[in-house]
């Protein structure tokens, strides 16, 4: 594929990141689970880029961890908090109504 | 485990102390976690299944890249249009100060007046001073960028802007055709005052009827140097009838222009380094009465034109290159040595 469309969908690909994260983070879930439990829904991460994200989104505030010893191996578990929530509930409003937009702008198109 | 251990190191050696010890311990149980869904075992895994994984993560520059809290750049975004303007202004210090010890340097009863010496010595006086000051300015930058909390940093935007406050457009190719016809006007003038009046261009003196001395201006004057400014003032005059024809500035003007101001290096490269344009025979002959200034009179008059011309000089150096830029950017000449885009 042209290499500046794959650059284009791999732009709008990570604009989606944080809510694909934040949506699936309602119940604790540790870094490899989480890629899985993204895949399983159709969106793919690479794991360079999802488990800093969750450290990232860790220090803005929106998600808290805990070390779990109880496993195999010690486990970094994420969960999402209630200010992560809040912003999840907004990003999630912003979406469906660009959504909605783009669904519009895009039929527009198709119809012409 | 071999290679997940060094992998780990790699990463943790390239993050801030801070945060090391812990992102290393999670990404060693990730790289696990990643290890034991691909072979179904929680050890003993090969080093085919270890590059596996690892080829996965990414080189350990780009995982610590993404883990590093802030991205790495001497100076950020925030702190970069006023460092531009710092470096702007060291550069434009670093020029005066080229331009004056220059100067300077021709005063001296020993001063190395050669042309080339000259530029050589203004040149490296100018990079000595552009040099060290952008380093220092690079290096303050660096820090503030680094001891400054980014909720401080509110130097642009958020300042508020008033759409009333733009500056107007100023006719970049327009020409001011008064100011064309001043120019005109003098320069014919200048011409006709020196291949009619040349030669009389002197002094009188008195010692009981009045006499006049030759001419000033030496015989190379006229035999080397006057016939390339009336050269140079005949071009001019006919770049300005064009230009009062066109009304606007356009490709060829612009590049005669650009000649024309070669045509200044070179005259005054000449003037610079060729036979005085003083003529010492009328001086002696104006301050017959007084010969013991004549000398030193002479030397002041030579020293005073040849920093005259040296400054000219340099100027006119600035304004080629100044123009050759604004060229390259009005016409877009990237475009020609820009490569293709790959399909």
């Amino acid at each position: 594929m042209n290499e500046v469309a794959q650059n284009l969908i791999s732009e709008l690909r990570r604009g989606t990141l944080v809510l694909s994260v934040l949506s699936q983070l309602q119940e604790q879930a540790y870094g490899y689970s989480l890629k899985e439990r993204l895949a399983e829904r159709g969106v793919e991460i690479d794991q360079g880029t999802l488990y800093p994200l969750l450290r990232r989104l860790e220090e803005q505030g929106l998600l808290q961890s805990e070390w779990s010893l109880t496993e195999s191996r010690p486990r970094r578990y994420y969960q999402i908090n209630a200010m992560g929530q809040s912003v999840l509930e907004t990003l999630t409003q912003e979406w469906r109504s660009m959504v909605a937009a783009m669904h519009r702008l895009l039929q527009e198109q198709e119809e012409k | 485990m071999e290679l997940i251990n060094r992998y780990v190191y790699q990463v943790g050696r390239r993050l801030p102390e801070r945060t090391r010890a812990d992102v290393e311990q999670e990404l060693r149980s990730l790289l696990l976690d990643a290890l034991e869904e691909r072979t179904g075992r929680t050890a003993d895994f090969t080093e085919e299944e270890q590059v596996a994984v690892l080829e996965e993560f990414g080189s350990p520059e780009q995982m610590a890249d993404k883990y590093r809290p802030r991205p790495r750049y001497i100076i950020g975004p925030k702190l970069y249009n006023l460092y531009l303007i710092v470096i702007a202004a060291i550069a434009g210090a670093g020029l005066l100060a080229s331009i004056v010890t220059t100067v300077v340097s021709t005063l001296g009863p020993e001063a190395n007046v050669s042309v080339f010496g000259l530029l050589l010595q203004a040149w490296t006086t100018f990079m000595n001073i552009a040099l060290s000051g952008a380093g220092s300015a690079t290096l303050v930058f660096a820090v503030l960028e680094r001891v400054i909390p980014d909720e401080e940093f509110e130097l642009n935007e958020d300042k508020k802007w008033n759409p009333r406050d733009l500056p107007a457009i100023e006719p970049r190719n327009e020409v001011k055709r008064a100011g064309l016809v001043v120019e005109i006007a003098f320069l014919a003038l200048l011409m006709t005052a020196f291949l009619a009046f040349g030669q009389r261009i002197g002094g009188a003196y008195y010692d009981g009827t009045w006499h006049s001395t030759p001419s000033f201006l030496s015989a190379a004057f006229f035999s080397l140097y006057l016939p390339l400014l009336v050269a140079r003032w005949g071009l001019t005059i006919l770049q300005d009838i064009v230009l009062l024809r066109q009304g606007r500035w356009q490709l060829g003007t612009r590049i005669s222009d650009l000649l024309l101001h070669f045509l200044d290096i070179s005259i005054l490269g000449r003037l610079l380094g060729g036979p005085s344009i003083v003529n010492a025979e009328a001086l002696q002959v104006a301050l017959a009465e007084a010969p013991e200034v004549v000398d030193v009179l002479g030397m002041l008059l030579e020293r005073g034109l040849q920093i005259g011309f040296l400054v000219a000089l340099l100027i006119t150096i600035f304004e080629v290159i100044s123009r050759i830029y604004q060229f390259i950017r009005d016409y877009r000449l990237w475009i020609v040595i820009k490569p293709k885009q790959a399909n």
